[in-house]
């Protein structure tokens, strides 16, 4: 019946042919089996969901001028044309029914949910003048830009720099800041990247198969590792799609993994299967030799390393991690066995859960500094060798201040900003903030102690004026006084260079709508303009407000974004990314230039460019002869020093760059940390954690609650808007292993109370054998609420709503209203079927700030009971006094600044948006 | 050239993008699904995995749902791709009893069946199918098995490919690869209430205890299907039966003209005037229970000679036409021709009863309504039930009938005992029949619709002969009968229903 004259029987394609991307005409599989042809044009950008940065391309209907549908883009070097759920529901974002599409302006009280609009004009205006009093008033901490998904690279250093302000806060230590540490003490890199494809042997202790940074680009070079033969181990509390995927499972008890690793390295040592080779070149073992007092050359540091770590032997491990010594014996061998092709994470999960979580992401480096893995084919490499950042056509010199909001004296090797601390430490006096930027974060939601943040975000003493750029409402925009909507995926310019493997690659997201006028040749001036409603992308708004902010230029501001082509004129993001494309990205032009195009026109066609492959051993690279004028050789340490100040290694009699940490080798031995107060964490390490087992009082019903874990279909606070993967994942049932559930005496459904210091929540249990006994998990997406009385707020796919009572820093909420179908511009809204939309769990976590890395240490000691006759599903009560109390209990246990020279933090420790050297001064 | 699927579990990482990219592909409605991936948990901490299934339609080589459909809506393409058009479709949800693999959904809006189609649209372009171009791991192998150079042949040549089941005889096109079989074999893994971060849409069976399960094997995520065939269903079964039952009764009704206690008009017209009544009921409820009424037409205009439907609208239309002459020839004073049409009517009623065993017999994802050789005798007796007791209410002096009645009844008892109790071929059919006793009747937990219903055409059956032989049996004796027989031969058949359609298929 439909069969076809055009009926192909030849090899399908993935794509559609490029040189038909202009004009597509394809069958419209909502008509089949009619054969209704559509025409399309095709154009790519990239993913803005998670950080991964995956190429899509949008089908834009030539007649209906909607987008149709997102696929991959297969010129991607990362994503290689592939998606994970989340870039097909890209569509659901854009056609979100509830999605903000003017600038809205608080009407009474701030937070008390009510809006109205108004104008781009008087946004920028009311801003910009604020931020120009700020700067004239010399008030350079008072303005912050607070970043939950940056989506691009540097982009707003520059602005922010511009401005001569400290203010870039960001989630890193929500997220990934202990693991930042543990890494940077090694190499001076804060990230692993992984060579995943070519691994023999991959120990995970992250979810990569669901989620992570690089959730797609990363899961899809896994499999083919494993495809071809690889073994992998997944370290994880609970059973992950990652853990099932795995050859191994390693569940142990929480806080424990860091002596786990060290189990592994033990095996390591006492099987000799070290590589010394790599050792002796390129760690700085003559450091550890020096501090104890030792000179017998390398050999004697083997044996020391062998006596270091003598204790943790598999029978001790396995005793006090809860794992079997078979399992730290294989894993241990496999590691050894692999050498140099030993890949390895480790992403939020114990890293980012425990107190003393980033010897975690040491002693996981350790095991890949041991076996020579480091920047190998196959091994584990430093992130920044596999990341590309173009610089911009003007880079203002850095600010001369130092926020003590962004970097406080307490937190010296923080990784980075103490973002989660930022209302604690406006409570505590320690700052405040004339004019807020929150830009796609959700604090209010996503950080811990929420209740904390709200009183802070309402309290215009503390927080002057709050914009909140934001495709979408959430928790933290409905305490906003300016709401301004600001482009998703297809909607906007950004370039983004993620370590998915060894190579350096670029994407560039830009607004489709737009390119595909400027195709037809209807050129509009701004983005939004081209986009649905009046809905602006940041990079133009940066431009817009400061030129508001320094209208004639005598702040010195203005000249930063003047156009690097049309002196004195306002410069155009077409032209601050020509000029990225034509001078800073090495071989674009040229490339470009052979497929007959501007270097701009390339990256409009194509979206992506891989700026160089197979990128291994780069601390290898010998400096050039010109570098060495003027050289010293120390052949004793196989140091080359230029006046006096380090420049490179010998190595193997080469003239090496290595690493960029103060010795240039990898460092086993961190004379900082003893320089900044911590010298009993100078090597690899195991700390207990603050949910240890023996912090446990198991007869009194406590557990360890792991709220980290995330789901393959869900991102955070920023996928409420996609009605498919809502219905795809629309419950946080409380993870409690089955025997644990019969002490307890609750089934599958049956109703909890999870209690933590400061408060508790109520929700269903979920009984499984996927999870350790004592230990209860809860993923970490669900709960999105609006409160009674809100006129807009989350979307309803997700949102429930509750109400509030709050009684001194007591609050407590109770649902109101079930997630349900809702009328809309959207039919299928009619047709909500699910109804829980899950607990809001972050709101009863107290911050606890590692003493070291600053992370928030997120899992938790909490009391688990059967629910009472009183307590209704999505129940959250919290006292913010007692929060507080918390912080300043984990606040006491810092080492505090100033270290060696009366400095906040070590000049060589990255900073984001760094300051001049001046500002590391602590004068006080 | 056959196309298909080799869907490779060792690779797949249960990440759903391929089930959004069909969504966004094919405009697949809230709730629905072409294709989805099922997590199954096997084992005890520490030993547990977590399996993915990627479930979708299995393009069989001989589909049940292409024989089953009444216009031939579904059709495999020569290349094929079993593809259907929406606009033919009936909306009569046949299909989705037919596959055993719970491909079909109903789009609620469209009133049509929809199902994946192999992105037909796609591939007519030399395209892939969505869900192969999103997939993260390649995992999805589209391509034709023909070619033995082809990945796909090669693939599907590794000895862990398996697919489902293979039982069904369906020939399926869509093979796995390392997939545990537990997984794919539906039913066998207990089902929560809720999933580990979705609610179900449909609730989960109610199994007795002693269900036969794997051993600790959890459904963890899955989609539920909607059970189409219900109150309407049940109905049409016993307006039918009635129908049929009192034309198969004719004859004997014609002999009680003799006693001169009987109304000559009712002996020599009740059977015929209750049979026209009660089909034209049947046809109603019939084009009631299609999506697109308005559509019931194309059974006859563009009619699939496989399909029992099509054969049952045949049998009906002849079972009706019977009657009519019968009645035509009584009118005209034909007596005797009315007569032999009346035994002529015994054949046509019966098969108007008894058609519904062959239709239901291709419903092959119903395990439990397979078993035609009890279905077949039981609709007969049914309806010599029905019939009986209906005519009862206007000839309740024949103490014959009330005995037809209790025999009826009593074979009607020991047949849905034998469907609940007996040991059925299939595991499926097992689950079904374990749950026959256990579905509520009106919607209360209290009241079981197997027993209550069984219950009321038994108590039926032992209080006709009683009344009459005590000489209570009067037509308001008789009424209160009818009404025992009617309603618990209802419950009986919504019991059936349900059960039937309750374990999932996927």
């Amino acid at each position: 019946m439909t069969t076809s004259d055009e009926l192909r029987v030849t090899p399908l394609e993935k794509f559609p042919p490029p040189e038909q991307w202009d004009h597509w005409e394809e069958l419209d599989g909502r008509a089949w089996p009619d054969r209704e042809k559509r025409a399309y044009s095709l154009i790519p950008t990239t993913c803005f969901n998670c950080e991964a940065a995956c190429g899509l391309v949008a089908y834009i209907d030539k007649e209906t001028r909607e987008i149709r549908k997102l696929e991959g883009n297969p010129y991607h070097p990362g994503s290689r044309g592939r998606n994970c759920a989340k870039g097909p529901a890209t569509i659901n974002q854009v056609h979100d029914p509830e999605r903000i599409l003017y600038p809205m302006k608080r009407v009474g009280p701030r937070g008390s949910g009510k809006f109205e609009r108004t104008t781009w004009d008087e946004a920028l205006d009311a801003s910009g003048a604020r931020i120009r009093k700020a700067v004239q008033d010399k008030r350079l901490t008072e303005v912050m830009y607070h970043v939950g998904r940056p989506g691009a690279d540097g982009y707003m250093d520059r602005v922010l720099q511009a401005w001569g302000v400290d203010g870039h806060n960001s989630h890193t230590n929500v997220c990934s800041g202990a693991a930042r540490l543990g890494y940077t003490l090694w190499s001076g890199h804060d990230r692993p990247s992984p060579d995943y494809e070519n691994a023999k042997f991959i120990l995970l202790i992250s979810a990569h198969l669901e989620t992570g940074h690089y959730f797609n680009p990363h899961a899809q070079r896994i499999i083919d590792a494993k495809t071809k033969g690889c073994k992998i181990a997944t370290c994880d509390i609970r059973l992950s799609n990652t853990a099932s995927m795995s050859d191994f499972w390693l569940a142990p008890r929480p806080g424990t993994e860091a002596l786990m690793l060290l189990g592994f390295a033990h095996v390591i040592l006492g099987e000799d299967l070290a590589n010394q080779d790599f050792l002796r070149n390129w760690v700085n073992w003559r450091t550890w030799l020096d501090v104890r007092g030792k000179d017998g050359g390398f050999p004697e540091f083997m044996e020391s390393l062998r006596s270091e770590y003598a204790f943790a032997t598999p029978e001790h491990v396995a005793e006090v991690t809860g794992l079997t010594e078979a399992q730290i014996r294989t894993i241990g061998k496999l590691i050894g066995d692999a050498g140099s092709k030993f890949a390895s994470h480790v992403w939020r999960n114990t890293a980012s859960g425990n107190k003393g979580g980033w010897q975690v992401a040491r002693c996981l480096q350790f095991l890949v500094t041991l076996v020579g893995a480091v920047n190998t084919e196959g091994g584990t490499s430093c992130n920044g060798y596999n990341k590309f950042v173009a610089k911009p056509f003007d880079v203002p010199s850095p600010q001369e201040v130092w926020s003590e909001l962004l970097y406080p004296r307490e937190w010296p090797l923080s990784h980075h900003e103490l973002s989660f601390l930022l209302p604690h430490l406006l409570k505590d006096g320690r700052g405040k903030i004339d004019t807020y930027f929150t830009r796609v974060y959700n604090p209010v939601w996503t950080n811990p102690d929420g209740c904390t943040w709200m009183e802070v975000l309402q309290d215009e003493s503390m927080v002057g004026c709050h914009v909140a750029l934001t495709p979408t409402w959430s928790e933290t925009a409905r305490l906003a006084d300016y709401v301004l909507p600001m482009g998703i995926a297809t909607e906007r310019h950004d370039i983004a260079s993620q370590e998915t493997h060894a190579a350096q690659w670029i994407a560039f997201r830009q607004p489709v709508m737009r390119e595909m006028l400027r195709r037809e040749g209807k050129e509009v001036e701004w983005t939004w303009q081209a986009n649905p409603g009046e809905v602006w992308e940041e990079d133009e708004f940066w431009i817009a407000l400061s030129w508001r902010i320094d209208p004639n230029g005598e702040l010195g501001i203005r000249k930063h974004f003047e156009s690097p082509y049309r002196p004195g004129e306002r410069v155009t993001i077409e032209e601050y990314y020509k000029w990225i494309f034509e001078n800073s990205v090495p071989g674009l032009p040229e490339t470009a230039a052979a497929a007959g195009m501007e270097p701009l026109e390339y990256m409009r066609r194509h979206s992506a460019y891989l700026v160089k492959d197979k990128i291994y051993k780069p601390q290898e690279n010998e400096l050039s002869a010109e570098e060495l004028i003027g050289t010293e050789r120390d052949e004793d340490h196989g140091e080359i020093r230029k006046d006096g100040k380090l420049v490179g290694i010998l190595v193997n009699g080469k003239s090496m760059r290595g690493f960029p940490t103060p010795g240039k080798r990898l460092e086993i031995h961190s004379p900082m940390m003893s320089e900044w107060g911590w010298p009993e964490h100078t090597e690899p390490g195991y700390i207990p954690s603050h949910i240890d087992e023996s912090q446990l009082d198991r007869d009194a019903s406590e557990y360890v609650l792991v709220s980290t874990f995330r789901l393959p279909t869900l991102i955070h606070t920023r996928s409420a808007n996609s009605k498919w993967l809502s219905e795809l994942s629309n419950t946080n049932p409380v993870w409690i292993h089955t025997s644990d559930a019969k002490r307890l005496g609750v089934v599958s459904g049956d109703l909890v109370k999870v209690q933590t210091r400061i408060g508790y929540y109520v929700n269903k249990a979920w009984v499984t054998e996927g999870i350790r006994p004592g230990v209860v998990a809860c993923s970490h997406h669900m709960g999105r609420w609006r409160l009674d009385g809100d006129q807009q707020g989350v979307n309803s796919w997700q949102c429930h709503g509750m109400s509030l009572q709050r009684d001194g820093s007591t609050y407590r909420y109770r649902r109101q209203k079930n997630v349900g179908s809702y009328p809309s511009e959207d039919r299928e809204s009619a047709h909500v079927w699910w109804n829980e939309g899950g607990v809001h769990q972050n709101f009863i976590f107290p911050v606890q700030p590692d003493p070291v890395s600053g992370m928030h240490c997120w899992h938790q000691k909490v009391t688990v009971t059967k629910a009472g006759p009183d307590d209704q599903y999505g129940d959250i009560v919290v006292d913010t006094a007692k929060s507080m109390e918390v912080f300043h209990e984990w606040q006491a246990e810092t080492r505090p600044a100033p270290g060696p020279g009366g400095l906040r933090r070590p000049l060589h420790l990255k900073r984001v948006v760094r300051p001049i050297d001046e500002a590391y001064k602590l004068d006080d | 050239m056959p196309y298909g699927f080799v869907i490779d579990q060792t690779r797949c990482i249960g990440c759903h993008a391929c089930t959004v990219a069909c969504k966004a592909e094919n405009d697949v409605p809230l709730g629905d699904f072409r294709t989805w991936v099922k997590y199954t948990e096997t084992g005890t901490f520490p030993e547990v995995r977590r399996d993915f299934s990627v479930l979708r339609c299995n393009h069989c080589t001989n589909a049940p749902c292409i024989t089953i459909c009444p216009v031939v809506a579904l059709d495999k393409r020569p290349d094929g791709i079993v593809d259907l058009d929406r606009n033919v479709c009936i909306g009569c949800k046949s299909c989705m009893q037919a596959c055993p693999y719970d491909a079909l959904y109903l789009n609620e809006e469209t009133g049509g069946a929809e199902k994946c189609h192999y992105c037909a649209h796609r591939v007519d372009q030399g395209l892939e199918p969505a869900c192969v171009v999103v997939c993260p791991e390649e995992a999805i192998i589209s391509g034709d098995f023909s070619d033995p150079t082809s990945k796909i042949a090669i693939a599907r040549n590794r000895p862990d490919a398996i697919v489902r089941r293979p039982e069904q005889g369906t020939g399926p096109n869509v093979h796995y690869l390392g997939a545990n079989p537990v997984a794919l074999d539906p039913g066998r893994a207990k089902e929560p209430d809720s999933y580990l971060w979705s609610q179900r849409r449909y609730a989960a069976p109610d199994y007795p205890d002693d269900i036969e399960l794997a051993p600790d094997t959890i459904t963890v995520l899955d989609v539920n299907h909607k059970l189409h065939w219900g109150t309407e269903v049940s109905l049409y079964l016993l307006t039918k039966g009635i129908s049929s039952g009192a034309i198969m009764l004719a004859p004997l009704v014609g002999l009680f003209a003799a006693n001169p206690a009987n109304n000559a008009n009712v002996c020599n017209y009740l059977p015929e005037l209750l049979g026209l009544a009660f089909l034209s009921i049947t046809l109603l409820l019939l084009v009631m229970d299609l999506e697109r009424p308005e559509k019931f037409l194309s059974i006859m205009l563009r009619p699939n000679p496989k399909s029992w439907l099509v054969r049952g609208a045949w049998v009906l239309t002849g079972f009706g036409a019977v009657i009519a002459a019968t009645i035509l020839a009584r009118l005209s004073g034909h007596d005797n021709l009315a007569e032999t049409l009346r035994y002529a009517g015994i054949l046509t009623g019966a098969s108007a009863a008894g058609y519904t065993a062959f239709l239901f017999g291709q419903c092959e994802g119903r395990d439990l309504w397979q078993n035609t050789r009890i279905l077949l005798p039981h609709l007969l007796i049914q309806a010599v039930m029905l019939g009986a007791v209906t005519m009862l209410a206007w000839l309740p002096s024949e103490a014959s009938l009330a005995w037809l009645v209790t025999i009826a009844a009593i074979g009607h008892l020991l047949l849905a005992l034998h469907e609940a109790h007996s040991s059925h071929p299939t595991p499926t059919a097992r689950r079904a029949a374990s749950l026959l006793p256990r579905i509520p009747a009106f919607g209360s937990a209290k009241y079981k619709a197997f027993s209550l219903g069984l219950g009321l055409t038994t108590i039926t059956g032992l209080l006709a002969p009683t009344l009459a032989v005590t000489g209570h049996l009067n037509t308001v004796t008789a009424l209160v009968l009818l009404a025992s027989c009617w309603l618990g031969t209802f419950l009986y058949e919504q019991a059936y229903l349900r059960a039937g359609q309750l374990p999932p298929l996927s």
